[in-house]
């Protein structure tokens, strides 16, 4: 299939706070193929997380198109676009987000118990998703036993486990230090190497973009050539 | 039910929390079921073919005036009327006034087949009923005091001018076990000039005998100087109840205001408990789960926990007012105190409802709060 992986043409995002308006994103025209590893990057407040959002399906824009494998997901209705993410979309998020309530099992488990998978078919896909990040023999812990760096490896899991074409992860490295940080992405980059996935990282580390194939850069909601890595 | 982990799991997700609501609503469903329960003890009437063929027989003045014994030859000789028992009131102090139960004297040889619910064995009621000074005894009441047969019992007159000295002759068993019988022409031979009967019980022939005979022996005795008021076994029971006023209504209010203040009590836990979780919906609803789905979870949830209640308040009253006798401490004016089905399935039933309630608002709004929104208040 030659056709992108995302396709967003003058996107626009506009948040309204009582009387004011907040213009997160404006004028974005932005192609990923597919297999890309794309690295977002930014200074905060600049839209990294919104332009995210819109490309996971867990936010709206205001207006543009925003196609995402195929479907312009806009025009979905929020269930459509529930299970449209729950085939498609593996997202990552800076604060990690695992049910506290939950095993380290249990938390990959979750977006399964929406498929029609036997337990004993997502036992095994549970499992091959931990093992893939390292942590294979840690499936009984809850969150609080973890350290953030595998918490943040289960959380990975949870995303790919059920195989979605895009995983998109939201400064996923942020809260880790320098060797988890590591960790994460070398998982990142055998995701987009060796299983084809497609990526979508923002980041403000650059070790992080040096792994990146493609670099934006986002300021005040516009989309800028990116600079050199050194400089930035 | 690949779900039921994850319900589970979110119910206990703060231990000390939910045991304290699950015991809140345990003990207001435990207040509730015993007092609905005093209700419906209050308002049990014998059950059965027979007890629906019963009439009551009074003085129209009351139950304090007496009725002169030869209305019972007149009474006896109505068509449809089967058998006509005399009895009365005697109201005696056994050995202590604390130890208050029912006593009756009535004719002995009616007894048994006038009460067909109350079961003896045929020795014991022969035994009773040739022996003038014989009395019987309700199981429950024969424990109470520890009676065995042949016993003898005083009974201190507080209404009569002589005290009775009785004899134990047997222990029937039946709904009501709080209550002693002696003969009536003991009572008449003791107390030489009170040759007059408190009620007269009558069983008649079939259901529209009954309807006939009610009207008909109030009419007979309308001119005579011992007027009648005449009432099926039901009415004459409920009677007694509506002189203590009104229980239904005060049982009521209290019950409605135990039902709203444990409401109130799950419905903050509830709130509280997902307000914790906002971001956890959020994150599920971005693993694809629907905000139906979502909703339908934390029901589960809540409905899990009321439920949890009912069964160690509802069905927990149910099984110890199986153990502990209750009735027993009441002096006879319930004769059972037993939680009926019928209490159960309107716990169960409240349950559910409360589960619902304490919690559809606040799950409903936190569920369709937008993700990113839901997000961006943790960060
Ligand atoms: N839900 C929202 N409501 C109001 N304003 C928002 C919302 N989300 C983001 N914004 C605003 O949009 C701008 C971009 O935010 P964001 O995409 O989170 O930036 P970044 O991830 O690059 O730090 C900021 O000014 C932020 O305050
Ligand atoms: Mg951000």
């Amino acid at each position: 299939m030659s056709e992108a992986a995302v396709q967003l043409r003058d996107l626009r995002k506009v948040f309204r706070r009582d009387s004011m308006e907040i213009v997160a994103l404006e004028n974005i025209h932005l192609e990923v193929q597919r297999g890309d590893f794309v690295c977002l990057m930014g200074p905060s407040g600049s839209g990294k997380s919104t332009l995210l959002n819109l490309v996971a399906g867990i936010d709206r824009p205001t207006s543009g198109e925003l196609h995402v494998l195929g479907e312009e997901i806009s025009r979905l209705s929020e269930s459509q676009l529930a299970a449209w993410r729950n085939r498609h979309i593996g997202f990552v998020f800076q604060t990690f987000n695992l049910i506290p309530v939950l095993t380290a099992f249990e938390n990959v488990e979750l977006p399964l118990l929406l498929t029609k998978l036997s337990s004993k078919e997502r036992r095994e896909h549970v499992e091959m998703a931990l093992k893939l990040v390292g942590l294979a023999d840690r499936m009984a812990h809850y969150p609080r036993q973890l350290s953030g760096g595998q918490e943040q490896r289960v959380a990975i899991a949870r995303a790919i486990v059920a195989d979605p074409t895009l995983v998109l992860a939201d400064e996923p490295t942020g809260d880790l230090d320098a060797h988890s940080a590591d960790e994460v992405l070398k998982i990142l980059q055998q995701l987009n190497r060796e299983f084809g996935k497609t990526v979508l990282l923002v980041t403000h580390d650059l070790r992080a973009a040096r792994r990146a194939t493609v670099r934006h850069y986002l300021d005040k909601g516009l989309l800028q050539d990116a600079p050199p890595l050194e400089m930035a | 039910m690949k779900f039921l982990t994850l319900i589970f799991k979110n119910a206990f997700r703060n231990r000390r929390r939910t045991l304290l609501t699950v015991l809140s609503v345990a003990v207001s469903l435990f207040l509730l079921t015993t007092l609905v329960t005093v209700l419906t003890e209050l308002y049990r009437t014998p059950e059965g073919a027979d007890a629906a063929l019963r009439i009551v027989i009074r003085h129209s003045v009351g139950l304090a005036v007496l009725l002169p014994e030869a209305h019972r030859q007149k009474i006896a000789a109505m068509p449809g009327v089967v058998d006509v028992m005399a009895m009365s009131w005697f109201g005696g102090i056994y050995v202590d006034e604390r130890n208050f139960f029912a006593q009756f004297a009535v004719d002995a040889d009616k007894l048994f087949d006038m009460f067909t619910e109350n079961r003896i064995p045929p020795e014991q009621r022969e035994a009773f009923v040739r022996e003038r000074q014989a009395a019987v005894a309700g199981r429950e009441l024969a424990d109470r005091f520890g009676w065995k047969v042949g016993e003898r019992v005083t009974l201190k007159a507080t209404i009569y001018p002589r005290d009775v000295e009785l004899i134990l002759r047997g222990f029937y068993t039946g709904p009501d076990e709080t209550q002693l019988f002696f003969h009536w022409d003991y009572l008449k031979e003791t107390m030489s000039r009170y040759n007059s009967v408190g009620t007269f019980w009558v069983k008649a022939r079939s259901q529209e005998d009954v309807d006939r005979l009610v009207a008909e022996i109030d009419g007979t005795f309308r001119n005579t100087n011992a007027p009648t008021k005449t009432e099926t076994e039901k009415g004459f029971l409920l009677g007694f109840v509506s002189m203590m006023g009104n229980v239904k209504l005060l049982i009521t209010v209290i019950s409605s205001a135990v039902v709203f203040t444990i409401l109130l009590v799950a419905a903050n836990t509830m709130a509280m408990s997902i307000r914790e979780r906002a971001p956890e919906i959020a994150v599920m609803k971005t693993l694809g789960y629907q905000s139906r789905l979502l909703l339908g979870l934390i029901v589960a949830e809540s409905v899990f926990l009321s439920l949890a209640g009912w069964l160690l308040g509802g069905v927990g009253a149910r099984v110890l007012f199986g153990v502990v006798k209750v009735s027993r401490y009441t002096g006879g004016m319930l004769a059972q105190f037993e939680v009926q089905p019928a209490t159960l399935a309107g716990g169960f039933v409240l349950a559910v409802a409360l589960g619902v309630l304490s919690c559809i608002f606040p799950a409903y709004r936190a569920t369709r709060v937008t993700i990113s929104e839901a997000l961006r208040r943790v960060a």
